[in-house]
């Protein structure tokens, strides 16, 4: 009943747009079912008139099939001091193809984009939240705004949302401006039609696209997808006209218009710092000290009006404040380092979980946090995130570890890599000691964490003890009843280890029936995952960290004799290595674990093998065995 | 149920205290007194209310914070947000003035201070109707005072600001007093939570400011002040509906207010029949309840064949829910006119209930609005207007009466939504009004029923099958709605953490007279469920159906306990042993039960010609626990868990 609707209502769409060949009839509708949305037609249109003037039009025709879909309409549009909004209107459809309702500019949500993040910022966005009284429906939605920023040049990404099918997407753009403009398709490009409409006119498109699905362990859609970027070499930024076309030009500008002159700084907090550091020899253990201070006096605050979306504010200021986003700290940080006669580099990167570099091959405007790095002659960079108060000296963690950055030197621009951290450095060692009383165990365990195990870690110390308390129940979630009756944390930040002391008691956790006594042999560091196995995967995956962990469980046995066989595990896949060995010597049962889960990325056809590699280490990690009572 | 609220006790007054001058002392102290955790403390907060005339009547809000920052978890209270209502029109716009902001800390052993600057404080919209006035105070260290104070001057005085005198963090201090002009208005004032609020109240003679004459006038003044002291922070616990119920709180309502000068005082809310009565004579209540030209043709086709009462009842529902959605808001007055809304098909739930009983009248039957607060809103526990956000459908045939709610497709007459069992509802009569308890008093019911053979070499294969009545109908019913086999798959293998799910069918999805069916096979060896140890095999005789986890871990519990409705869940499975095995050792069979049978489990098994038979059923009788039972509680879900978790050993023959 259901599916006849949807073709009876795609067939009355394609009807009443026939004229432009809006036919979505002949899409398989096997597609459709896996999607929540359908773009029709998306047509993007850039027209530079000069360096400092672009008009952007959208006009995107959209069915929506369901709830879930509807976050595909973004029926919102961005403005500022530098902004306007030409038109935004947005049309809806009923099945019949019948005008149902229809909003114009001022039926919009006038917000600004402030949030929870920063405390303030010029930035305001319109935006409609519309719900539909049924689905599917269809949305004709235009948009138009007028910029003087074209630094920013939005680039042709037409997958842009997961269980969405696209008809036709096309992106037209025009430069009258005289300015030479560059453009740069990644490697997914290829399915993108470009054609030269006239001198200045390129008119790029690309049709009849399946809808990806969303599914675990698949890296971002935008490292996988066609895109195209573009950049003028001659535009402006909040009023300031730059001129660049490469890295090194580009760098030299943002270092002379938006970090030159912006680290002065009292002669007061000059001489405390010189004071601070004066008797230290190395650039080093300056730094590390510098690094200090600056995450004792101040703290994350972010404030964005016009330039300052880009520009930090002076030094002087943060010193005064005590606040400051992540360019006000990092360029405070960087000159109370000049002061002390360190040199540090100001580096703009794509900060987040998930690893995106600032694409090497094509300058343009980029990245979205910003950090220090102090070359060391001979020896690896010293790196410093400048907004945490508490993340170590030379030490980023999984926020910006690994990937391309673009350094502002006083000579220019430079693209340089950050530090990865490899399996081993993500390093967590769990060693316990465990007495069996009656049902219970009485165990002291150890749990050391280095690398992005460390990062994950260390914050637990700051918590409260009800919080500790619920991370450690759930961080045990195998033993039923626990009792966490003491816990100590030791944070090395000098060696960047974190130690976890714990005294546990696991109630009821030895499993007696009749005469038999089971006890699993792996109490504190369990490996869970239950992956979820699609009829086929769809999208390749990856694990951008790898880990190893190591574990001794030492069980005191005294009065119980053995009654199972002890096997020795070894197991080795593309995707790491597994090791579960026992030794039993008079009353001891020792159980060496060793788990290591590659840095990789895969084919979508490895997918089914590493279901199997997470559902067999799973089971091994279970492993039990039967004891009697002597 | 009262004895929940029976701690509410307004003592005696001791004495209220003024703001001190931050000393050394105070700026050095490195934890709170109370809480050695503690990132950052209220030393002192007071919100005190005025009133004047302006246009009319109006009330400034005066509020002053005095925080201390312990650690730099603590830095966030340096971040001040100041929301205030602007509305659609002038008249209904508040305004912000005054605000000061200072930090103090030790500079050379002495107290040093800082203002904030105005260019610092910014204005940021929070939506359509609201905006906030935004700032962060500068050099905030560990161990710094900081201390702002705003004033808030608002037209809307039938609802004075709610005050809750516990924070996030612990507070020293909290004050909240009003000065009424009780010749003219008078106020209903509510207290709620565990802790005492002392209160004061005495009658002076005071002024109030009158903006058109420029002068003064002499009346009497009631001024009330509400202190409580030492609160520790706020906790949040799981199974609490929703906690703001326990806050320590305070609220004024207007309950009546004098319309000429020497006119008698007129009711508002005094009373739950004020209540209804100032509701009845609103637009939503009063006109959009008696339109009807709108729906009149499409009525008269509904209700063409049906001549039984409850037949047209059914119809109308069905009607109204396949018309309309519902846009996610609770409200008790409708957002537009309701032609309008019809037009569009979507509302709130006053559009789309109201609309319903329109309806249901001009078929006529007996049908009545119900009012009431969901659970997010919190209780209404004496009479008043704010604090109802929600309203459905009454409907009385013959002393047979249902409860209708159209806001939900898989709704049916009787059953609400999970989000209204709360508490009670205020049916509105033309000429009366009743109350009416939302708790359920029928259980709901839940069967799964398995039958499944075991493998010499460990594996289980089986059918398994879910039925589901009334709550866990309509919860099972919105999670598989527009969901397609291959997402209904995953959420079996996931849920249950088991392999190899097929032949789903589900069977009564729309028909919500049924109860709804589930059923699908699975085929596993996940030793979470069968395991060989040696040469035994151990089996959990539920299955997959076990329950893992205690869902009270925590130790200590501050907020009752709330199982929403009442219930049975009933497992039935069967097993066939393996050829050649024969059972070792059975679980017992037991009966648990916790306090006066408010909540049971019953737990048989037996073997009987290689096949062993499970039949185990929980209960929850009663619904709402306290705090002082969390410990028997938590325990008895412990034992229950464990017997769950037992296992049948089976050895070679």
């Amino acid at each position: 009943m259901k599916n006849i609707f949807l073709t009876l209502s795609l067939f009355f769409f394609s009807f009443f747009y026939a004229q432009k060949d809006y036919s979505i009839a002949n899409l398989n509708l096997d597609l459709l079912k896996k999607s929540n949305s359908v773009i029709i037609s998306q047509d993007i249109h850039l027209e530079i008139d000069s360096y400092s003037s672009m008009t952007i039009t959208e006009d995107k025709l959209i069915t929506i099939l369901n709830k879930k879909g509807l976050s595909a309409l973004d029926a919102f549009a961005h403005y500022d001091k530098s902004t306007k909004i030409k038109n935004l209107t947005l049309t809806v459809y009923n099945t019949f193809g019948a005008e149902l309702q229809k909003f114009k500019e001022r039926d919009f949500t006038d917000v600004s984009v402030a949030g929870s993040v920063s405390l303030y910022t010029d930035n305001r966005v319109k935006y409609l939240d519309y719900i539909p009284s049924s689905y599917p429906i269809t949305v004709h939605f235009e948009k138009q705004v007028k910029t003087s920023n074209t630094a920013f040049i939005k680039s042709f990404r037409p997958i842009q949302n997961y269980d969405q099918t696209i008809k036709e997407s096309t992106f037209k753009i025009e430069n009258n401006s005289g300015e030479i403009l560059r453009s740069h398709p990644n490697e997914y490009s290829e399915a993108i039609k470009m054609e030269q409409l006239d001198e200045n006119t390129v008119l790029y498109s690309i049709e009849n696209l399946e809808s990806i699905p969303r599914e675990v362990y698949s890296p971002s859609l935008e490292t996988y997808t066609p895109q195209i970027m573009f950049a003028l070499n001659t535009f402006e930024l909040e009023g300031q006209k730059g001129q660049a076309s490469s890295w090194k030009d580009f760098g030299k500008w943002q270092y002379e218009n938006l970090l030159k002159g912006q680290d002065e700084l009292s002669e007061s907090t000059v001489s405390e710092i010189k004071s601070l550091t004066s008797h230290l020899q190395s650039d080093a253990e300056k730094a590390e000290v510098v690094y200090d201070y600056v995450q004792n006096n101040t703290r994350y605050i972010s404030v964005q009006i016009g330039l300052g979306g880009w520009k930090p504010i002076p030094a002087e200021e943060v010193d005064e404040k005590k606040y400051g986003d992540c360019k006000g700290l990092t360029n405070y940080t960087k000159a109370l380092l000049s002061a002390v006669g360190v040199e540090s580099i100001y580096c703009v990167v794509t900060a987040g979980d998930e690893i995106i570099n600032i694409e090497e091959e094509f300058s343009s405007m980029q990245g979205n946090h910003v950090i220090l790095t102090i070359p060391q002659e001979n020896e690896e960079n010293i790196w410093l995130e400048c907004t945490s108060q508490d993340i170590p000296f030379d030490f980023l963690g999984t926020f910006t570890d690994n990937r391309r950055v673009l350094a502002l030197t006083p000579d220019g621009g430079k693209i340089i890599k950050t530090p990865a951290y490899d399996d081993e450095v993500n390093f967590q060692k769990t060693e316990a000691k465990i007495n069996i009383q009656n049902r219970d165990i009485i165990a002291d365990v150890e749990i050391k964490t280095k690398g992005t195990q460390y990062d994950s870690r260390y914050s637990i110390a700051d918590r409260t003890e009800k919080d500790i308390r619920s991370y450690y129940l759930n961080y045990f979630d195998n033993i039923k009843q626990l009792n966490l009756t003491d816990y100590r944390f030791q944070n090395n930040k000098e060696k960047i280890v974190f130690t976890e002391s714990l005294k546990v008691v696991g109630e009821n956790y030895v499993k007696i029936y009749g005469n038999d006594l089971i006890l699993d042999v792996n109490p504190f560091n369990k490996f869970q995952v239950n992956l979820p196995q699609y009829a086929t995967r769809k999208t390749p995956f990856v694990i951008e960290r790898g880990f190893v962990d190591e574990d001794e469980f030492v069980f005191n046995t005294e009065g119980l004799a053995l009654d199972t066989e002890l096997k020795d595990i070894e197991f080795d896949s593309d995707f790491g290595s597994y090791r579960l060995s026992f030794s039993l010597n008079e009353d001891k049962l020792v159980v060496k674990r060793y788990l290591n889960l590659k840095k990789n990325n895969y084919d979508k056809s490895s997918y089914e093998d590493f279901v199997e590699f997470f559902s067999t280490i799973s089971k091994f990690d279970n492993t039990k065995v039967s004891f009697k009572k002597v | 149920m009262s004895i929940l609220f029976l701690f509410i006790t307004t003592i005696s007054f001791s004495q209220a205290k003024e703001l001190e001058d931050v000393t050394l002392e105070m700026l050095r102290e490195t934890q709170s007194p109370t809480d050695s955790s503690a990132v950052a403390e209220v030393l002192y907060e007071k919100a005190e209310i005025r009133f004047s005339i302006k246009n009319s009547w109006e009330y400034e809000y005066k509020v002053i914070r005095r925080i201390k920052i312990y650690t730099p978890e603590g830095y966030d209270q340096a971040n001040v947000q100041i929301p205030y209502f602007v509305g659609n029109r002038n008249s209904d716009r508040e305004s912000v003035s005054n605000i000061e902001g200072y930090v103090y800390y030790e500079k050379d052993g002495e107290v040093e201070r800082e203002k904030i600057r105005n260019s610092d404080i910014f204005e940021v919209d929070l939506s359509d109707l609201w905006e906030a006035k935004k700032f962060t105070l500068p050099k905030i260290q560990d161990g710094v005072i900081i201390e702002y104070s705003y004033d808030i001057d608002s037209p809307h005085i039938n609802n004075l600001p709610k005050w809750i005198f516990q924070n996030k963090i612990p507070t020293r201090y909290s004050e909240y007093s009003t000065h009424i002009p009780s010749e003219y208005l008078a106020y209903s004032m509510r207290t709620k939570g565990y802790y005492p609020i002392e209160s004061l109240d005495e009658i002076k003679e005071g002024r109030i400011y009158v903006r058109s004459s420029a002068s003064q006038i002499s009346t009497s003044i009631r001024e009330s002040k509400h202190i409580v002291k030492n609160l520790p922070k706020i906790r949040n616990e799981s199974h609490v509906n929703n906690v703001t119920n326990y806050l320590p709180g305070i609220s004024y309502e207007l309950s009546s207010y004098k319309t000429e000068q020497y006119g008698p005082l007129e009711s508002v809310s005094r009373s739950w029949e004020d209540v209804v009565k100032t509701l009845r004579e609103t637009n939503t209540y009063e006109k959009e309840m008696s339109r009807t030209k709108y729906f009149k043709e499409n009525l008269k086709t509904i209700l063409q064949d049906k001549t039984l009462p409850e037949d047209k009842m059914r119809a109308v529902f069905d009607f109204v829910k396949d018309r309309m959605t519902w846009n996610d808001e609770q409200r008790i007055y409708t957002s537009d006119r309701l032609d309008k809304v019809y037009e569009l098909g979507v509302g709130n739930s006053a559009d789309i209930n109201i609309l319903l009983t329109a309806m249901l009248r001009e078929a006529k039957l007996e049908a009545n609005p119900v009012l009431s607060s969901t659970i997010s809103h919190g209780i209404p526990l004496f009479p008043t207007i704010s604090g109802l956000n929600y309203v459905f459908s009454h409907v009385n045939i013959n002393g047979e009466t249902y409860v209708l709610d159209a806001t939900e497709k898989f709704t049916t007459p009787n059953l609400l939504p999970r989000r209204a069992l709360n508490w009670n509802g205020i049916v509105m009569k033309p000429n009366a009004f009743e109350i009416l308890e939302l708790v359920p008093k029928e259980h709901s019911l839940k069967k799964y029923q398995v039958q499944a053979s075991l493998d010499p070499d460990g594996i289980i294969h089986g059918k398994c099958r879910i039925i589901s009545y009334n709550h866990f109908g309509l919860a099972t019913r919105k999670s598989l709605d527009k969901k397609d086999l291959e997402e209904i798959k995953l959420r079996y293998e996931n849920n249950f953490e088991i392999k190899e799910v097929k032949d789903i069918k589900i069977s009564n999805l729309l028909k919500t007279s049924k109860p709804l069916l589930e059923g699908f096979t699975f085929s596993s060896d996940d030793q979470k469920f069968v395991e060989q140890i040696g040469k035994k095999f151990y089996i959990s005789p539920m299955l997959f159906l076990k329950s893992e986890k205690n869902p009270f871990l925590e130790e200590k519990r501050t907020y009752p306990i709330d199982f929403t409705f009442p219930k049975n869940v009933d497992y039935l499975i069967s097993m066939k042993l393996p050829e050649g095995y024969k059972v070792d050792y059975l679980p017992e069979k037991t009966i648990f039960k916790f306090g006066d049978d408010f909540i049971n489990l019953t737990y048989l098994i037996e073997e009987n010609n290689g096949f062993v038979s499970v039949k185990v059923r929980q209960t929850v009788n009663r619904t709402l626990f306290l705090p002082g039972e969390y410990e028997d509680l938590r325990q008895f879900y412990a034992e229950l868990i464990n017997k769950e978790n037992e296992k049948i050993v089976l050895v070679k023959s």
